[in-house]
């Protein structure tokens, strides 16, 4: 069975690539014409291709449940999510407005606090942010950046409306899997790729390692960038491994380092010790050093925010920076950006309540079935609530832990997520995607072309994350040309 | 380098390689037998003695020692951290951790030798396809050497690669030797063992060094002969002699190799020394014993000076 666009039904949400019934968009006419042109074999063929060239590029990511099975193949699907690069240009445009604003927001708050002087931000929401770490007080990293990566999910509404759904600020993962879907989309599409003009993604890890440089210390030197990862078990253990690689840096764990009485950082070479300038850190704040935060952690360097006080390492993300990595936090945005840059939000929140305000709450507790609740502090899709998919158990649960602590949770409408055609048993159905675009900034600022496309896979599943068995497509964002 | 880089890459090479010495070892066995009366002496179980897992190997399969059960627990069986599946599981996993430094192409021949692994062990228990899986194995062992080879450059991460394949296959070279030639030799004078001349021939075809041998020019095939071409010759990728001495170009191109370097050239003296005409069955025992203490010292040696740097 080969796919037939015409019997394509994109329902009654907002598609990204078929307008209505047998009407693909601008963008994706090209692609739907050539997926129709294959064969049910040919279609088998690439299905294959794909997965054979993501084992062999092993492509993989762990999932904690599994125990001792530390990979699994990546998913990606065929079809890839289409955006125009006029429609583009405004994201990438919002995504750095945002930026820019949290970073200002951040140094603020570790600074003068002028924006809770001026009654913007409240004090009872700062005091309650358990991501903000007294032990950055004071601090300013350089260029005033906090967050210099960060891994924005965007989602379209029912009418077509894009939003920004979370900021993450800590340590986001995906980009690697951005960097090879469109590796293996080359592989097996290469004739695709001579029609349609896809602009490329390639320049990211370049893009970072030169932002990372940015910040060093030591400038004028060739500076030492190292990646601190917790370890092979780590569930984005394969993108911190990715990474480094592409840049030529060393990967490093937490043994591999230690910070001697002069206040530097040092890695344990064969040559004996030698001075590390930037660490991209891909751990929580909370292990990254025994000596200033969790006591119990094996994974970080005693004494490294010691030599990040005096100024003799950079961190990327600083510590601290996930203080406005906090969902309520979040719900503050669209004013942080216009108290700070006296600007619009270009791409809207979707709109939340905030279980701390009662009249919020009781809302909340009201429309628990059709509203989407989340813990104010979590990735990864854990401890997350989807009202109309929830069993009776599971919304009383809800409700006391809303209760209980209210300052932790938010709801937010369930939004009619927009579909992809996505290749399932041989046959393109609609599933729901969300879209991860990832932003730097150092001394400039920088967006990925496109994103990480993630899908659910299972009919009407709104939960796209991979860890929940979520899939993922090549995003090609595309010069359509004319008007 | 890092630390423990350094030994990531280094225990990568030795599993790598010891996957494709066992899968050689396999080879060479299977072609014996079929050459042998079925009452020959020899049986399957000596390749269990070969990779010294004899106690091991009891606890789990109790007293058999049929070619099922011996085939299965060298190639398959995942309670074995030696068997050929382990092994190349272990070595993708140090190569994992070491993405960074290693080129992409070695991490991909890594992941196609783990699939054919994966996919084809099992089958390889059974005669009939054992060969075409234990070929495969050694083809893609050699293809992600040769990638090795010609595409990292040859700094600190490669001479310990190389450090790591010349220990693991000199280790292999001795214990092949021990049990294959210790049969063949006894204490006692004018000891002729069946067969003398086919099982001197398998003792080398398990390390392939038949052709090499008689490319050398030797009158025949003799014990004292064989034995000094495996220990000493050092033009032959896997004699101990040559082994040791790759180790020994390779440490002098890392910093600090005193230590192990005095290590060596203890064994090189010792290895030269030996009388191969006049070794007797507990001679060549105790000489490997020895050869392996050593090279267990060395590698202690080698942990201390670079892989434990505190």
């Amino acid at each position: 069975m080969s796919i037939d666009f015409k019997k394509y039904n994109p329902g009654k949400g907002y598609d990204e690539l078929i307008s209505t019934q047998g009407h693909p968009r601008r963008v994706a006419h090209a692609l739907c014409r050539y997926f129709s042109s294959l064969g049910a074999d040919e279609l088998v063929e690439l299905d294959q291709a794909v997965d054979m060239a993501i084992k062999t590029l092993g492509i993989s990511f762990t999932v904690y449940t599994e125990g001792s099975n530390i990979d699994r193949s990546w998913p990606l699907d065929l079809i890839p999510r289409m955006v125009s690069s006029r429609e583009w240009l405004r994201t990438e445009k919002g995504l750095k407005q945002r930026l820019k604003a949290l970073n200002m927001f951040i140094d603020d708050l570790y600074n003068d606090q002028q924006i809770v002087k001026d009654g913007v931000f409240p004090r009872d929401v700062l005091d309650g942010a358990k991501n903000f770490r007294k032990q950055c007080v004071g601090m300013s990293p350089p260029f005033g950046v906090w967050a210099n990566i960060c891994g924005t999910d965007l989602v379209r509404g029912g009418d077509g409306t894009q939003y920004v759904l979370e900021d993450n600020l800590r340590v986001p993962s995906g980009v690697s899997y951005m960097l090879e879907n469109r590796h293996v989309m080359k592989r097996v599409f290469p004739e695709l790729f001579q029609d349609i003009e896809i602009l490329p993604v390639d320049d990211y890890t370049t893009q970072l390692f030169d932002m990372l440089t940015t910040i060093s210390p030591r400038q004028g030197d060739v500076p030492e960038v190292v990646v601190l990862t917790p370890g092979v078990f780590n569930s984005a253990y394969f993108e911190h491994s990715y990474l480094a690689q592409q840049m030529g840096a060393e990967l490093v764990q937490g043994s591999d380092l230690m910070v001697d009485g002069d206040d530097c950082v040092y890695m344990k070479t064969i040559y004996g010790l030698k001075q590390v300038d930037v660490i991209y850190r891909r751990i929580d704040d909370d292990f990254i050093d025994p000596e200033a935060f969790r006591k119990d952690s094996a994974l970080g360097v005693p004494g490294l925010i010691r030599a990040w006080r005096a100024g003799n390492v950079a961190i990327a993300n600083a510590p601290g920076a996930g203080v406005a990595d906090d969902k309520v936090v979040y719900t503050f945005v669209p004013e942080i950006i216009r108290y700070y840059l006296g600007e619009k939000a270009i791409i809207p929140n979707v709109p939340t309540y905030l279980c701390m305000y009662d009249d919020d709450r009781a809302y909340v507790l009201d429309h628990l079935d059709e509203l989407v609740v989340k813990p104010a502090n979590e990735s990864g899709g854990y401890g997350l609530l989807v009202g109309p998919k929830a069993t009776k158990k599971e919304l009383k649960l809800f409700a006391s832990l809303i209760k209980q602590d209210p300052r932790n949770y938010i709801a937010q409408p369930t939004l009619n997520l927009s579909t992809v055609p996505t290749l399932i048993n041989g046959a393109a159905v609609p599933r729901h995607v969300d879209l991860r675009p990832f932003s730097l900034q150092g001394k400039k600022s920088y967006v990925t072309t496109g994103g990480l496309s993630r899908v659910a896979l299972p009919e009407g599943s709104l939960v796209v994350n991979s860890s929940q068995g979520g899939g993922s497509k090549d995003t090609w964002v595309v010069n359509v040309g004319g008007k | 380098m890092l630390s423990r880089v350094a030994e990531n890459v280094y225990w990568m090479a030795r599993y790598l390689e010891r996957a494709e010495d066992t899968a050689r070892l396999i080879n060479s066995m299977s072609n014996l037998l079929l050459d042998m009366p079925r009452d020959a002496e020899v049986t399957w179980f000596e390749l269990i003695k070969v990779v010294g897992a004899e106690e091991h190997f009891k606890e789990l399969y109790h007293d058999k020692r049929d070619e099922h059960s011996v085939m299965r627990y060298l190639i398959a069986d995942a309670r074995n951290p030696s068997a050929i599946i382990a092994c190349i599981k272990a070595a993708r996993e140090n190569a994992r951790v070491t993405r960074d430094i290693i080129p992409n192409e070695v991490w991909e021949q890594a992941n196609e030798l783990h699939y054919f692994s994966g996919e084809y062990a099992r089958g390889a228990i059974s005669r009939r396809k054992r060969n075409d899986f234990m070929s495969g194995l050694i083809r893609r062992s050699q293809t992600m050497v040769g990638i090795m080879m010609g595409t990292m450059s040859h700094d600190a991460v490669y001479q310990f690669l190389r450090i790591g394949r010349n220990l693991e296959r000199a280790e292999m070279s001795s214990r092949i030797v021990d049990v294959a030639a210790g049969n063949l030799l006894s204490d006692e004078e004018d000891f002729n063992p069946a067969f003398a001349t086919v099982r001197w021939i398998n003792v080398l075809k398990s390390l392939n060094a038949f052709h090499a041998y008689r490319l050398q020019g030797y009158l025949g095939v003799n014990g004292g002969d064989v034995l000094d071409y495996l220990f000493n010759q050092r033009d032959f990728p896997r004699s101990m002699g040559h082994c040791l001495q790759e180790v020994g170009h390779c440490l002098s191109e890392v910093p600090g190799s005193q230590g192990p370097r005095r290590r060596l050239n203890q064994m090189i003296k010792e290895i030269e020394k030996v009388n191969t005409n006049r070794l007797k069955r507990s001679g060549l025992r105790q000489f490997i014993d020895k050869f392996q203490r050593s090279s267990d010292g060395l590698h202690k040696v080698l942990t201390d000076t670079y892989f434990r740097y505190e």
